[in-house]
């Protein structure tokens, strides 16, 4: 999800800035509905299912509006939201392994009710229980690459580290992921069954 | 066998369809709500970082307990100070546990050295038991008191006012007491805020931003509604939250003139002194307990405030619900618990789901669900196979029933029990040959030779 859906508003990006940071109502609806949706995807992106969502969208939302008097250039805005989600999350991520708090994030996906689906459900929880055993830096990229197809360029601009450094963290994110993932067995079934498949 | 890179596209594909197809319509329009109402907010309060602004009177029968929730690290540094000044501008600095009296026409303001204000309206009494920046503790004996808390969100700010103790940490809220009638009225601008007391049970009521509690502490009725977003539609800075906090202090003041009439007018002290001296209790336990009305909890439940859902069912009582909900009610509160990450609460209520009702298509799936958290949560895979294998016999060919033999498959395999394993794989490839599991039922049986 690398481009910013383009939402019919009546103001410009000068003027959603303008407008929020005046506490204007409309050019508050406006900020979110250009943003909203966005923000909620790549946090459950990163995070996968969790029970703190809300507060973390909260969260971004709030560090948004503590900060956007701060965006010199409007243009650069739709970035700089990027950058200030992929920072509270990250943030969050820090706290948890700090806290040594073990947070089983795919635990609240939805029952596994869709006959399609149900199969896929169960991986994609397993993906997350994986993906909580790594590194919180390792773990981002890897979302940010294979979930939401960022380009590295892309990557480096929203988390701000350079290139090199985000091709490195992709590369250990890739291996942790390949061992882990070969040691499950749902996650090694499935991807045995793509396999053959493809 | 595979490479890295195609494990780590095959398994981002496979959760990318699955976060794609969720629908959050609902939480994004509450989470819109929430973020006009902030914007709004912010901008017509005075620049101060997590400011708030309330007021609290011991002076009735049924207050409210609350407590904003919020996490953090441990402060170490040194405790806060605070000076006392009366109305004629007169100032002393406070002592921790010494007693500050008001007459009945001064006030006193209690100036914190981190910035929190406290003003005690007049026939009142109050100390600061407590003052650090792990926590600050007051205790309010009688009266109205204001107060203005700012500062890191890690300071825990609490207030004990007779049996209740109010907390308060880095929230936007605003309460609105009325004594006279026992009505009380709680929004919450940002943040999480727990409502305890009365006709709540002691696990409260949480309530997020967004969202407006009224309860009366002598009927009991509670209700939570979600406050619309159109009042500030003109793009005007002010809001109904800010009024309302206008409002709250103006009600305030009335309270407090009207409790000044209870107050001992006849006593005769220097408003500048510093009481060390007993002061009468505060308040009486004036609590009445009620039930929750039974509907709050579904209610909470749609909005998909799980955890407040579930403490509203707790304040209905729980065994009470278990006993008169029919099944689509206990499918929906099991639901709640699951969601609020109480694994245990979810398998009873599901339990006695299939007790109560045998024959309900809900109630065979729910052994699926037992076993599946069972397995998932608390790693007990042998309760967990007894489960999926009722959930077969139950429903052989029901919705879940590859994956309960996919499970069972796996639960045999990891545990060595390959004969068993095998003949599992046998009838599952007799009821789905090209099933979801078929490659993992085709090797079991291959390893078996």
């Amino acid at each position: 999800m690398a481009v910013i859906p383009q939402i019919d508003s009546p103001y410009s990006l000068d003027e959603l800035i303008t407008g929020v940071l005046e506490g204007n109502a409309d050019c508050a609806i406006a900020f979110y509905r250009r943003y909203g949706k966005r923000i909620h995807h790549r946090i459950r992106s990163l995070l996968g299912t969790d029970n703190a969502h809300e507060d973390i969208v909260q969260t971004t939302f709030l560090n948004i509006l503590d900060s956007l008097s701060q965006v010199r250039q409007s243009a650069s805005l739709d970035h700089w939201v990027d950058s200030v989600t992929f920072r509270t999350v990250y943030k969050e991520l820090r706290r948890r392994r700090y806290l040594r708090m073990v947070i089983p994030a795919s635990d609240n996906l939805p029952d596994v009710i869709d006959k399609k689906n149900s199969h896929r459900d169960w991986v994609a929880r397993q993906f997350y229980v994986a993906l909580g055993q790594m590194a919180a830096e390792e773990r981002m990229m890897l979302v940010l690459k294979y979930v939401e197809c960022c380009t590295l360029q892309e990557i480096s601009r929203i988390s701000g580290w350079s290139v090199a450094t985000v091709k490195r963290r992709i590369t250990s994110a890739v291996n942790s992921l390949g061992k882990i993932a070969r040691a499950d067995s749902v996650l090694a079934e499935y991807i045995g069954e793509q396999h053959d498949v493809g | 066998m595979w490479d890295n890179e195609f494990i780590c596209a095959t398994l981002a594909a496979a959760a990318r369809d699955v976060l794609n197809a969720e629908d959050q319509s609902l939480l994004q329009k509450r989470q819109e709500r929430r973020f006009v109402s902030l914007v709004v907010n912010r901008a017509s309060r005075p620049r101060r970082s997590r400011a708030v602004r309330w007021g609290v009177t011991a002076g009735g029968c049924a207050a409210v307990a609350l407590l904003a929730w919020g996490l953090g690290t441990l402060l170490t540094s040194r405790p806060f100070t605070f000076d006392v000044t009366t109305g004629d501008g007169a100032s002393v600095p406070g002592t921790p546990g010494d007693w500050i009296e008001t007459t009945a026409d001064q006030t006193i303001d209690i100036h914190f050295d981190q910035g929190s204000r406290f003003r005690m309206d007049t026939g009142g009494a109050v100390r600061i038991l407590e003052a650090s920046p792990q926590g600050v503790t007051i205790e309010l004996a009688r009266g109205n008191l204001f107060a203005d808390v700012e500062g890191p969100p890690d300071t825990r700010w609490r207030i004990n006012a007779g049996p209740f103790s109010v907390h308060v940490l880095g929230t936007v809220f605003s309460v609105d007491w009325n004594g006279n009638t026992s009505d009380v009225r709680v929004r919450v601008v940002s943040g999480v805020v727990l409502v305890q007391g009365s006709s709540l049970n002691h696990h409260g009521l949480r309530l997020y931003a967004g969202q407006q509690l009224r309860a009366n502490g002598r009927t009991g009725e509670v209700s939570v509604e979600t406050l619309q977003s159109t009042d500030h539609g003109s793009g005007s800075k002010t809001s109904t939250a800010v009024s309302a906090t206008s409002e709250s202090t103006a009600r305030f003041a009335t309270d407090s003139a009207g409790n000044a009439t209870n107050i001992d007018t006849e006593r005769d002290r220097d408003p500048s002194t510093i009481s060390a001296s007993p002061v009468p209790k505060a308040v009486q336990d004036h609590s009445v307990r009620a039930e929750t009305p039974p509907a709050l909890w579904k209610r909470l439940y749609d909005d998909g405030q799980f955890v407040a859902a579930v403490d509203a069912a707790r304040g209905v009582g729980l065994d009470v619900l278990l006993a008169t909900l029919d099944a689509p009610g206990l499918w929906m509160l099991a639901d709640a618990a699951r969601n609020a990450r109480e694994t245990a609460l979810s398998n009873r209520i599901l339990q006695t789901m299939r007790q109560r009702f045998t024959n309900d298509n809900k109630s065979r799936l729910a052994a699926f669900l037992i076993g599946r958290s069972v397995m998932d949560v608390e790693n007990q895979s042998r309760v967990a196979a007894r489960w999926f294998h009722t959930y077969l016999e139950e429903s052989p060919h029901g919705e879940m029933a590859q994956e309960a033999y996919g499970r069972l498959m796996q639960i045999y395999s990891k545990n060595r029990l390959h004969q068993d394993a095998r003949t599992l794989a046998s009838r599952y490839l007799a009821h789905y040959p090209d099933g979801l599991y078929a490659t993992r039922a085709k090797r079991l049986l291959t390893l078996g030779r």
